[in-house]
């Protein structure tokens, strides 16, 4: 057999190996992906046959105030939710790493809340932010502070769902607590023998070693809470007070599954999409500089 | 001296460990209270007035819980082992081969994250029932077998954080790409294979969505489905159902309780040279 | 061997031909019915079911009782051209007009047993969609107890509105932490009646417009009439304390609320928690002084999807669903059955509180907004919400609230 060059025998290899991913790209993901772009430019009530209407459904979104009401929401959510998930599953990790004794039992419980389903974890929060009976407004009002009133009021019920997202930290966390499983110990000795102390270890060993976790962390989390919908739909219920936590995807869902507007709710998840594509273009870009890979 | 610096750390631990555990202990204090006790009283009451045992044998008998725990053991433990290879052997080939189009290709693994789950679910749907694969297993296992882009995107970053020398010295020695993957990668990477493991099944065993639309007929229903039953229009009774979640979730937390060491105690790399 | 191999093969052959023809003659229809109810609430439409398939052997019904995530299902399903055979709907324009659904009344089935008013609400117009399941009005229930312990007089059929606010109003003791009655107004589906008794309405009858009705002198009366028992008088509970109790029966059957508006499904409530139904009382709701009530209904019924493959097979269920009237259901004694022999045979009319649902049915509302049309939810109803959130979040004066909700109801439908 005639020996192949390196470089082309490697892009056959490369290409073998994305076979799986490829094929379940054309036969699974690229067919509903082009449908549903079709049915963004068309009319279609879910029975009988959609009706070609071009970019009507595009020119509506933009006259449309609950589509910038829902894209506020949902950022307004991500902006708060995403550092909050990042940091804390962080902490945890960090707190979990070092020798603690009971830390297998430790990190279960941490872990946790992301077992218990969402209608557990829902109505302890629910109780918890009871403007008359929870227990965060007791404490503020132990300092003399009427707390507000969260989840009924317009202007509290995203930090509070923000805040809920806490709990969600456990996989952060177990994708942490592999990130510094990785890192070779031999950095952190050799630094503690040149005299570093564990905040320098922190900022110059750990944390930089850790950008490609944080950096998936970061742009899946984006991903992922852009296209927020559980929390909402449990916790606002439709949309909360005055549409104060009408998420992106809950908007889509009621547009599609409740009043039968496919081909509008298509469109709107093709804004998403793009939306989405751009902000992790950026996050991209502008991590390029900080994600290594290597202390050298 | 030693142990007093410890206990700043292991107070907060133990402030954040009631915080964290809180929904826990009201679902187990629910599931052993009776079904005229006052289940949601404010503050909530965590010790029942009588603890109910026989709440979690009756919904027991309410169902044919062996079969749903077979149809849900077969979707996860297969979807597991078949997203683990497929999703790793990709990775590593966006992480390592060089192909031509290997940007643009990770950037397409990135945007099919990026389309929301319920617009794409009726096309889908409509591409499975022409499969006939609707009332089956199906749907919800063989897609696995072509990787996950989480998955694809979380094995590529810990692949690319395993020095390249490696590799180079096995070629040397005559190894061949699917060797070098085989036998270098993937067993530096356990903490990550086990993380994977660990999400896949969380996200298998307690999927609600897939089989709601999938699976018709009760022989076919997972555990979880099969919970969500319990739910009422008007009322839930909570203690059934909360028995249930209980039982549910309790795989899922002895899972990652032996598993959490694989990930902590896998093999480090300063050990390789 | 070659012939041993083709003897085999010809064995076997044989074996899967006669199997698959055995099969095809003695094989049964399966239907797939789905319901809406939790698993226990599904009984009795087991019990229904086994009864039919004892008088047709030749069809199966496999039942399927999905609570969350019922509409998901249905709608992929239905989209996907394979729903199941039989179905519960309540919403019936929304499917209706989308050709969903098969019209009913162009087969077989006797209705006449069936009360009109019943069968006007499962249907769209002017064609049957559906086998009413069951029904029940929404009567104000009063809890004797906490009436007992302020003396207050029960409550007569006959009364006004304002009596019900003075009796709420003596009812509420903050102090005590009893309210007088649960006035939420989450869902405006139940409130459409109240809206009526005071002169105006959700919507035209037609379905067309909310202008002329929701911003009606009438309307905006009932609207301050219903939020000023929340905002000006406390009688109610709010939103946070009856989810943090556990709701609104939760709260009532601990004697904290002295009335809630609520139909027969609180009796459900009570036997799945071996309460006495003895504490509580039925009363039709108040009207304005010089009015008559008008009562709101829940019914729902058995559909059959257009795209049904098993047609004949799911007639025949529907038939014996008419004939039979709901009987099974009453005897659980959840809701009412939907025929009169039934309704007599179930002796719900010897309790004097279920006796009141049966007497508030002639007071039914005529037509639900939700029957004028199929875009009631995306262009009426939501609004009707709105109105009623700016108005408990005393953003907005009722006047205000309401005329905004119509001029974005307009909008919506492209005036």
């Amino acid at each position: 057999m005639r020996k192949l060059k390196r470089s082309t025998r490697e892009a056959i290899e490369g290409y073998l190996f994305i076979l799986p991913w490829l094929i379940g790209l054309v036969v699974f993901t690229v067919g509903p992906i082009v449908a549903t772009l079709f049915i963004s430019c068309t009319e279609w009530q879910l029975f009988g046959a959609p009706k070609w209407v071009g970019l009507a459904n595009y020119v509506r979104m933009f006259n449309d105030p609950l589509f910038y009401q829902s894209l506020k929401v949902t950022l307004y959510y991500t902006l708060l939710s995403l550092p909050l998930g990042l940091a804390v599953g962080l902490a945890l990790a960090l707190l979990l790493f070092q020798n603690v004794k009971g830390q297998s039992i430790f990190r279960t419980i941490f872990y946790v809340p992301s077992v218990v389903p969402a209608v557990a974890s829902a109505t302890i929060w629910i109780w918890i932010y009871n403007p008359e009976f929870g227990i965060f407004n007791y404490i503020l009002s132990k300092f003399g502070i009427t707390g507000p009133e969260w989840l009924y009021s317009t202007e509290w019920i995203i930090p509070a769902i923000a805040i809920m997202g806490i709990w969600g930290a456990g996989s952060t966390m177990v994708i942490y607590l592999a990130g510094l499983q990785n890192i070779p110990r031999m950095y952190w000795e050799a630094a503690t023998v040149d005299g570093a102390s564990k905040w320098q270890q922190f900022w110059k060993i750990t944390l930089p070693l850790l950008s490609p976790t944080t950096f998936f962390l970061f742009v899946t989390g984006l991903i992922g809470s852009l296209q927020t919908f559980t929390a909402g739909y449990i916790m606002g219920g439709g949309g909360g007070p005055l549409n104060a936590s009408l998420f992106y995807c809950l908007y889509m869902y009621q547009q599609g599954w409740k009043w039968f507007n496919m081909g509008y709710a298509s469109a709107l998840s093709w804004v998403l999409s793009v939306i989405i594509f751009v902000l992790t273009l950026f996050v991209v870009k502008a991590s390029r500089s900080r994600v290594q890979y290597d202390l050298m | 001296m030693r142990a007093l610096r410890k206990v700043p750390q292991y107070a907060i631990l133990i402030l954040l460990s009631i915080v964290f555990l809180m929904p826990f202990l009201w679902m187990l204090s629910t599931s052993l209270k009776g079904g005229t006790d006052d289940i949601f009283s404010y503050p909530p009451e965590f010790i029942p007035k009588s603890f109910h045992w026989e709440n979690y044998s009756k919904v027991l008998s309410m169902y044919p819980w062996g079969q749903f725990l077979k149809n849900t053991c077969l979707i996860t433990f297969i979807s597991m082992g078949a997203t683990l290879l497929s999703s790793s052997m990709v990775a590593f080939a966006f992480a390592r081969l060089r192909f031509p189009g290997r940007e643009k290709l990770f950037w397409l693994v990135l945007a099919t994250m990026m389309v929301p789950y319920y617009t794409t679910l009726i096309p889908q749907y409509i591409l499975f029932t022409k499969l006939g694969w609707v009332n089956t297993l199906k749907p919800l296992i063989v897609p696995n077998f072509f990787g996950s882009a989480f998955y694809i995107f979380m094995l590529r970053q810990f692949f690319m954080g395993i020095p390249p020398e490696l590799d180079d010295s096995a070629r040397i020695d005559g190894a061949s790409t699917w060797r070098v993957f085989w036998t270098i990668y993937l067993p530096l990477a356990k903490p990550a294979i086990i993380t994977v493991c660990i999400l896949q099944f969380m996200s298998a065993w307690s999927d609600f969505i897939g089989p709601l639309i999938y699976l018709h007929s009760e022989k076919n229903y997972t555990l979880t489905l099969a919970l969500n039953t319990f739910r009422g229009i008007h009322y839930t009774d909570w203690h059934y159902l909360m028995a249930g979640t209980m039982m549910v979730s309790l795989p899922s937390l002895v899972l990652f309780f032996f598993a959490q060491n694989y990930i902590i105690g896998g093999i480090s790399i300063s050990g390789m040279k | 061997m070659k012939k041993l191999r083709s003897l085999a093969i010809a064995v076997i052959a044989v074996f899967l031909v006669s199997g698959f023809t055995m099969g095809a003659a003695s094989k049964p229809v399966v239907l797939r019915a789905m319901t809406w109810d939790s698993a226990e609430g599904s009984e009795w439409a087991r019990a229904v079911f086994e009864k039919f398939e004892k008088i047709n052997p030749n069809i199966k019904i496999e039942l399927q009782p999905m609570p969350d995530g019922y509409d998901d299902r249905l709608l992929t399903s239905l989209a996907a051209g394979t729903p199941p055979d039989l179905f519960l709907v309540w919403d019936y324009p929304s499917l209706a007009s989308r050709g969903g659904l098969e019209p009913l009344d162009k087969y077989d089935i006797n209705f006449s047993g069936i009360n009109p008013a019943l069968v006007a609400w499962n249907s769209y117009n002017g064609r049957i969609y559906g086998i009413p399941k069951d029904w029940t009005t929404q009567v104000i229930w009063y809890n004797k107890k906490v009436f007992d312990r302020y003396k207050v007089a029960y409550p007569q059929t006959g009364w006004t509105w304002d009596d019900f606010r003075n009796t709420a109003k003596t009812l509420t003791h903050e102090g005590d932490k009893v309210w007088g009655a649960a006035l939420s107004f989450g869902d405006p589906y139940d409130w459409q009646n109240w809206f009526v008794m005071g002169g105006g309405d959700y919507l035209s009858p037609d379905g067309t417009t909310m202008k002329g009705y929701f911003d009606s002198p009438g309307a905006i009366k009932t609207m301050k009439f219903l939020t000023d028992m929340v905002l000006v008088d406390k009688v109610s509970p709010s939103r946070s304390i009856l989810s943090a109790s556990g709701g609104t029966y939760a709260m009532f059957s601990s004697g904290k609320l002295g009335m809630i508006h609520s139909g027969m499904w609180f009796l459900g409530y009570l036997s799945s928690r071996g309460l006495p139904a003895d504490d509580y009382g039925a009363v039709v709701v108040p009207s304005p002084a010089g009015s008559k009530p008008v009562t709101m209904m829940n019914t729902s019924g058995w559909a059959m999807a257009a795209a049904c493959k098993n047609k004949q097979a799911a007639v025949e269920v529907l038939k014996f669903l008419a004939e039979e009237g709901g009987q099974t259901q009453g005897e659980a004694g959840w809701a009412f059955p939907v025929s009169e022999n039934a309704i007599k045979a179930t002796g719900l009319l010897d309790d004097p509180n279920t006796r009141v649902f049966y007497e508030s049915l002639r007071y039914a509302l005529k037509s639900p907004g939700f029957l004028r049309t199929p875009e009631y939810m995306e262009k009426c109803s939501q609004y009707v919400s709105e109105a009623f959130d700016l108005v408990l979040l005393e953003k907005a004066t009722p006047e205000v609230a309401m005329r905004q909700a119509v001029s974005k109801s307009e909008k919506a439908f492209g005036r």
